[in-house]
């Protein structure tokens, strides 16, 4: 075997231009495959975590937003704001078997203020989890929690740009208090925004008695949380027992489309995936078919190879080669060829597709980095371009494989010729 | 050292075409041999079955005493390996090996390992006055060069009989005389020697001229002894 091996290298040194064009194209093939394959992961890891309400297929939310009615209802006008109640939470939950949770959502708009500084405000009464739905990113302190929801405390969670403004960049605002409206809160946590304009969480049971609550002006979004909706026919029937639920409750007509604004994440997420599916299929297509180039290439070569050899062939057949030493021969070099080199493009490619990713991450494209690796607002174009090292591995093991079919074929029937016959080849 | 009876041999190319006619031989331990004939005569089917590089139809061939009855490829190649060395007239050198590596082909087969094989490869290409050649590659050698390079390698597995295929067609005059003077030493030591050629000058310089005509052994000359 060793003595196989070196008579293999001294065939490949004294063949480097077959030598290197084999390589190369079993090198290419391979790091074609991994720089496509990485960017389809790098953009569908993207989409996944812009989709970042979307988490499981059996754990998608329903958004429902009051709106104006467009048509005029049982003496109601038309344009009439609608709002729900904080009632709603039983009723959809009483209602709808495949709801099993409601949050509220309430929207106020006040000023903020700190020490002599002041910035207008919009407020959100929520309750707690909704920071999970929203996906927002608390830098410091929490989010509510259910006993500040129960005991209707006064406590708020800022965004940056609140935080920015109301507190120097050395204070920590977390238990500090500020004023909003009239009020005195006190800051839990922070998270991080890319918004101009401050948002304030507080839990929604303090925001209905701090801001006076009509009795039909309590909420402005309810967030459904499913259960087993899992198609886009599932989703749509829900929706349609919230629209009839909530029309009948609220007076308008059912087949008012706009009154209420309804968005199902599994919609999007079925959506979304279905495009996304369609990428990954085409970037393995583009793969597979720069594969299958890289196969034919080094089928070619080891076709070439095999008959510019023959007539070596007979000379060793003459000195006492037998023919499964000369296949032998022939395939451990285009095995040892395939696997070298298309180890070499993996290298190569997990090598590129790496440096790219931590450039993203490092954020050293300063103005490139809002396009690619977005922030919380902007989506990502592109994230984690890496690849299962298991799929480059079977890839390159296609190759060998490939190659040593490529190459056993030619090489057994070079084999098999008469040696007297296979000597005046190419004479 | 070789007896052969009765040989036919008939190759089916589209009609088919009946070379060998019944060829009765024997040559013995030691003897050098000429085998002449016109082209497609068959004198180079009868120095391809003497080799082994191809099968008989008919008949019987002993080489060394031992029955060759068509064996399969591997038997064949182990064979040719320890009973036969060969000369080409186009030399047959493995152009991306150099000269010590071509040598010491034969014992790759052999399984002796690289550092061995060379060593005795080197030894054989002193004796034939290339020991300063022994890394030059075959496109590097003069025709004479070649040929003691080929003549080296059909030595160095010790073998039973040397057969040369016009070994010295490719070479001028000069270089033929040192060729011939060089395969008569070999002759020399005992080795049994079986050329095919169409040059008479050639073919005078050996014991025997079997003359073949139409795939029959037509005479045989003795020219000395």
């Amino acid at each position: 075997m060793i003595e196989l091996m070196k008579e293999i290298v001294i065939s490949m040194r004294h063949n480097k231009l077959r030598t290197i064009l084999t390589g190369f194209s079993v090198a290419w093939g391979i790091f074609m495959l991994i720089i496509l394959l990485g960017s389809g992961n790098g953009i569908k890891n993207a989409a996944t975590e812009n989709m970042s309400r979307f988490r499981s297929l059996d754990q998608t939310n329903i958004i429902v937003y009051a709106n104006r009615t467009q048509k005029a209802y049982k003496g109601y006008a038309k344009n009439r704001q609608l709002y729900f109640e904080y009632a709603d939470v039983e009723y959809l939950k009483t209602n709808i078997e495949n709801i099993s949770g409601v949050q509220t959502i309430r929207y106020t708009s006040s000023s903020a203020s700190r020490n002599n500084k002041s910035v207008g405000a919009r407020i959100l009464g929520a309750t707690s989890g909704y920071n999970q739905i929203e996906n927002l990113k608390i830098t410091k302190g929490r989010y509510l929690n259910e006993t500040d929801i129960k005991k209707r405390r006064k406590v708020v969670i800022i965004n940056k740009y609140a935080a920015d403004i109301l507190f120097d960049k050395n204070e920590d605002p977390i238990n500090q208090p500020i004023t909003i409206g009239s009020a005195n809160y006190s800051v839990i946590g922070v998270y991080e925004s890319t918004d101009n304009y401050s948002y304030l969480h507080i839990p929604i049971t303090t925001s209905l008695i701090m801001y006076k609550a009509k009795l039909n002006r309590e909420v402005n979004q309810l967030i459904a949380q499913t259960v087993g909706v899992t198609t886009i026919e599932d989703s749509k029937r829900v929706e349609e027992q919230i629209r009839k639920l909530l029309a009948t409750k609220y007076n308008f007509d059912r087949t008012d489309k706009g009154a209420v604004y309804i968005r199902s994440e599994i919609e999007e997420a079925i959506e979304t995936n279905l495009v996304f599916g369609g990428i990954s299929s085409f970037i393995w297509l583009i793969g597979l078919g720069t594969l299958l180039a890289g196969v034919v290439g080094v089928s070619n070569i080891m076709q070439v190879t095999v008959r510019e050899r023959t007539n070596e062939f007979g000379i060793r057949k003459s000195m006492g080669a037998t023919p499964g030493s000369l296949v032998r021969l022939i395939l451990i070099e285009s095995v040892v060829l395939t696997m070298s080199f298309g180890y070499i493009g993996l290298i190569c490619g997990t090598f590129v597709m790496e440096a790219f990713s931590y450039i993203l991450d490092s954020g050293m494209l300063s103005t490139g980095q809002q396009i690619f690796s977005g922030s919380n607002e902007e989506p990502a174009v592109f994230k984690d371009p890496t690849i299962d090292l298991g799929i480059a591995f079977s890839a390159t093991l296609v190759l060998i494989i490939a190659g040593t079919i490529a190459g056993y074929i030619p090489a057994r029937k070079a084999a098999k010729l008469k040696t007297i016959d296979a000597m005046r080849y190419n004479k | 050292m070789i007896h052969i009876e009765n040989i036919h041999k008939t190759y089916n190319n589209g009609s088919p075409l009946h070379v060998l006619k019944g060829v009765d031989l024997t040559i013995e331990k030691g003897e050098m041999v000429s085998i002449m004939g016109a082209s497609g005569s068959g004198k180079s089917t009868l120095l391809n079955i003497l080799g082994i590089l191809d099968n008989y139809d008919e008949g019987k061939y002993y080489l060394g005493g031992k029955l060759i009855d068509n064996p399969s490829e591997r038997l064949a190649a182990e064979y040719r390996n320890r009973m036969i060395g060969f000369i080409f007239q186009s030399f047959n050198l493995i152009n991306y090996k150099n000269a010590v590596e071509n040598v010491a082909l034969p014992l790759y087969y052999q399984g002796i390992s690289r550092k061995k094989r060379n060593a005795i490869a080197l030894e054989y290409l002193d004796i034939l006055g290339l020991k300063d050649w022994a890394n030059h590659m075959p496109n590097e050698l003069s025709g004479g060069q070649k040929q003691r390079v080929a003549i080296a390698r059909s030595l160095i597995a010790k073998p039973q009989i040397i057969l040369g295929d016009e070994p010295t067609g490719a070479l001028d005059s000069l270089t033929t005389a040192e060729v011939m003077n060089l395969l008569r030493e070999v002759n020399g030591t005992g080795m049994t020697m079986i050329l095919v050629t169409h040059e008479r000058e050639i073919a005078e310089q050996t014991d025997r001229i079997i003359n073949i005509k139409d795939g029959l052994i037509s005479t045989i000359e003795i020219m000395k002894g």
